[in-house]
């Protein structure tokens, strides 16, 4: 398996680590979601449309919490990405992120993986 | 504790709040949602009450008694419409039409279920949200 690493947002509180594998863009976030960091996600994100790429996975695995700022970015990149043809899924989701989305119900918008191998399969199939 | 009206801010108040919760592991849910009302709100106040411009007050204030911790976000900014807090609702959407996914409207949402009490009134110019949540942990 290739990773690559294709492209970095970098803002005060928030960072994104975008590393390609097999078709699939790993969005890796870590730092806390704002509204202004969401701002500069979303736009990195349909940047990465542009360049003709459409599979993502958002690994939240260095994200310890969010709140509604950061569920309103979840469902935008989703948007986004569908509206483009594409799709996205979540990884590495703890226990307190997971309860927010199921509490607002959003959960049943996303595929939710733990696994990374389990999800890129998927998402490359 | 005294907030200028800027997001960084909101992380500031966060660590302030963290150091005050120094509480047991099983009162750590309880904290953990007043954590996130709080930010939820002050949020709310740098958004709408100032339309995310820096250079404006908020004040919150924490009181912890035996059996709850009470929570007070004074800004002085544009008011919650009447009635907000008394009707908040989920939005509502369908899984298959990507048209109705919701990319807002979660934060009063939040803060009215994790709190046990919530009441907000504006006063002379003055808004204040007064959040309440019970440390009782069985409920």
């Amino acid at each position: 398996m290739t990773l690559t690493n294709v492209s970095v947002l970098e803002t005060s509180r928030l960072s994104c680590d975008v590393i390609e594998s097999g078709g699939v863009d790993i969005l890796r976030l870590s730092g806390r979601i704002d509204f202004d960091a969401a701002q500069a996600m979303h736009a990195r994100f349909e940047g990465l449309l542009r360049d003709g790429r459409s599979r993502f996975l958002l690994d939240l695995a260095a994200i310890a919490r969010v709140d509604s700022t950061g569920l309103s970015l979840m469902v935008g990149l989703l948007k986004t990405a569908r509206a483009s043809g594409g799709e996205l899924a979540l990884l590495n989701v703890n226990p307190t992120i997971l309860e927010l989305l199921e509490l607002v119900k959003l959960h049943q918008l996303f595929d939710i993986y733990q696994d990374r191998d389990l999800a890129l399969r998927r998402l490359a199939a | 504790m005294r907030l200028d009206s800027r997001l960084e801010e909101v992380a500031r108040m966060d660590r302030r709040l963290t150091s005050l919760f120094d509480g047991t592991p099983a009162m750590m849910p309880v904290f953990d949602a007043v954590r996130l009302s709080v930010a939820e709100a002050v949020n709310n106040c740098i958004e709408h009450a100032y339309s995310n411009e820096p250079g404006h007050p908020i004040e919150v204030s924490f009181e912890m008694a035996t059996a709850s911790v009470t929570v007070t976000i004074q800004d002085s900014g544009r008011a919650v419409p009447d009635g907000v807090f008394d009707c908040v609702q989920l939005p509502e959407f369908d899984p298959d039409d990507l048209s109705t996914f919701p990319e807002g409207g979660f934060g009063l949402f939040i803060i009215k279920t994790q709190m046990d009490d919530v009441s907000y009134q504006s006063c002379d110019g003055v808004n204040t949200l007064t959040l309440v949540k019970s440390l009782n942990t069985e409920t």
